[in-house]
């Protein structure tokens, strides 16, 4: 998730020791439902310490060998599914039973990689956004909605969910494949210190064709999300890479958001930011990393955090002669970026980056990987401002495949990681905050 | 009317035409479910021929235009020792309700595996232990089964002819 809780810490701390030998993660354990299907995970701590935990629920695992039948002219690209929550007021001990969020069966649409986002405002209220199936109110046709719901009672309930963009009036099936006439998917959601809600996603409606870009697209909420401004095209022409998952962060007074962009000499992770609340363009930087073009749905984020003037970035690319999952870092608020390093050398791949800040200045990286065996994961810590990363240490998870992981922070430091373990079961670890952090840099 | 060589043609196509969607209706895609270890085998037992693994999943658009071409080239060059390995990477707990009836409208005539593996990873593992994660992917696969060229992102005819041709 990227935010460091709304507390400052003075520059401090000297010391340069982290011990990192065991990630922390022999306590990790289920949080999904025994016996049902759970993939896609997303986190989100508040300044209460609670944690909250969504997933896409795909139904029973028993019934694997009987998939349900597509209704007559429903279109393949349609992923029924639900969005289930769960939520541990003592520090991941116990949990509430999951339930689900969206109020109508089958109507989220979702994978591993165009995921639901959960965050906790200051005030305690949960945010939830998502995709989902829906028929756009202007032509009839099936297409994807952005949507939030929130819940002001720690996830007992949640309201009648908001379609926040424009209501679809092209019919760009032909772009999309068959049946969906208008995505708005791939987006992302923070909430800025002050409480203004902002999600983001990819607007397809003028987009040339697949192999060109879409716009990026913002509905910002000063009310806590009861209720939300109209769409507003905050990246336009059609120059976000198609697929490519849009994260945010916020800093500074500034909200950050991370996309890969098309330019004329390649593709390329980008920073954009903006002042006043999201509306107003402040400028973008462009990471150091050699351009990667391919024609196809990378599905690749560029991950941010942030800490004052120093911004954090993470992302896999395979246009370096080594592709692999990169850092770089910038230290004039995004303008530039410098010090690329490859994150984990010696893994056959490695992908899927989180990062966090904590108060102390301490950054967080967490990602899977390919180290003789399937992905697990791994993790690096940062306590000297980005200048140096620690050795990857592997995170304990049940044997078998633990990809996709989610983070966020605690007050206290502690870093929780969820993630889909086996691509069936949502698991959780708690990672404790470094023991000591140099000065800032 | 008299009859024109324009018109003969025109009722030469219109007929083509109908046989054409006739044997679209009837045609049932050939999909059958595939584990990692049994594409190794399959594999395995190609050696000797030019193989093209093709990882496609039905909502990656790019793929779908990789398809035509595809089955193409393999008409094309199975005389001379090419083989086309389809591999679905879609969630095969859809194989009824969409992969089928997908392939049924859209292409009949396209054999496929699709991964029963519940992974997408587990099952491409099997050619390329470092692949990316990116759709559409595929690999030309030498005589001896060594992989001779690793293609990813939408590519045409002429590009995959171009990698194929060097081994066959």
């Amino acid at each position: 998730m990227g935010r460091p809780h709304g507390w400052l810490f003075g520059f401090a701390v000297v010391a340069l020791f982290i011990a990192e030998a065991d990630a922390g993660s022999a306590g990790s354990r289920q949080v999904s439902a025994e016996g049902r299907r759970a993939i896609s995970p997303e986190i989100a701590v508040g300044n209460d310490g609670a944690i909250n935990v969504i997933w896409l629920d795909k139904g029973l695992t028993a019934n694997r060998s009987a998939p349900k039948k597509r209704k007559p002219g429903e279109h393949s690209h349609r992923s029924a599914t639900n969005l289930y929550f769960s939520r541990s007021e003592d520090r991941g001990k116990t949990w509430s039973v999951p339930s689900r969020v969206n109020p109508t069966d089958g109507e989220v649409w979702g994978f591993a990689v165009s995921k639901p986002r959960i965050n906790v405002g200051p005030t305690g209220t949960i945010h939830v956004f998502y995709p989902a199936n829906d028929k756009s109110p202007k032509t009839g046709l099936d297409v994807v909605s952005a949507r939030h719901t929130r819940s002001t009672d720690g996830g007992k309930s949640f309201s009648t969910p908001t379609v926040l963009n424009r209501p679809a009036e092209k019919d760009r099936s032909e772009l999309l494949g068959e049946g969906l006439a208008m995505t708005n998917s791939f987006g992302t959601m923070g909430v800025a210190p002050d409480g203004t809600v902002i999600a983001a996603w990819q607007d397809v409606a003028d987009m040339a064709d697949s192999t060109k870009g879409a716009n990026g697209a913002v509905a910002i909420s000063r009310d806590d999300g009861i209720t939300f401004e109209s769409e507003r095209i905050a990246l336009p022409g059609n120059a976000v890479c198609p697929c490519c998952q849009f994260t945010i962060a916020f800093g500074n007074d500034l909200t950050y958001m991370g996309y890969r962009k098309i330019y004329a000499d390649g593709r390329d992770s980008t920073v954009a930011r903006w002042s006043d609340a999201g509306r107003k363009f402040d400028g973008e930087g462009r990471l150091d990393l050699a351009p990667w073009d391919i024609n196809g749905c990378p599905l690749k984020p560029t991950e941010l955090a942030i800490d004052g003037d120093n911004v954090y970035a993470a992302t896999y690319t395979a246009g370096e002669k080594v592709p692999a999952l990169y850092f770089s870092r910038s230290v004039d608020g995004g303008r530039t970026f410098a010090g690329k390093r490859q994150v984990h050398p010696g893994a056959a791949y490695s992908d899927a980056p989180e990062l966090t800040v904590d108060g102390n200045g301490a950054i967080r990286l967490v990602w899977h990987a390919k180290v003789d065996g399937p992905r697990g994961l791994f993790t690096a810590v940062s306590v000297d401002g980005g200048e140096t990363l620690s050795s990857p240490t592997r995170i304990g998870a049940p044997p078998g495949t633990a990809a996709f992981p989610a983070t966020d922070v605690a007050p206290d430091g502690t870093v929780y990681v969820v993630w889909q373990q086996h691509n069936e079961e949502v698991f959780i670890a708690a990672l404790p905050a470094p023991s000591t952090v140099t000065a800032r840099r | 009317m008299v009859p024109t060589v324009r018109n003969r043609l025109n009722r030469s196509a219109g007929l083509l035409a109908l046989l054409l969607l006739a044997a679209r209706a009837l045609a049932e895609p050939s999909v059958t479910l595939i584990e990692a270890g049994e594409l190794a085998a399959e594999l395995e037992a190609r050696k000797g021929r030019v193989v093209l693994v093709n990882f496609w999943a039905t909502w990656c658009r790019p793929c779908l235009d990789e398809i035509p071409d595809l089955m193409a080239l393999e008409a094309e060059l199975a005389e001379q020792g090419f083989d086309l390995v389809a591999v679905s990477l879609d969630d095969a707990w859809e194989l009824e309700g969409t992969i089928k009836p997908f392939l049924a409208k859209w292409f009949p005539a396209f054999s496929t595996y699709v991964s029963a593996e519940r992974d997408m990873d587990s099952i491409v593992s099997v050619i390329d232990p470092a692949w990316n994660e990116v759709l559409p992917t595929s690999y030309v696969l030498a005589r001896d089964g060594t992989i001779a060229v690793r293609i990813q992102g939408g590519s045409s005819a002429e590009e995959f002819a171009a990698a194929i041709r060097p081994v066959l």
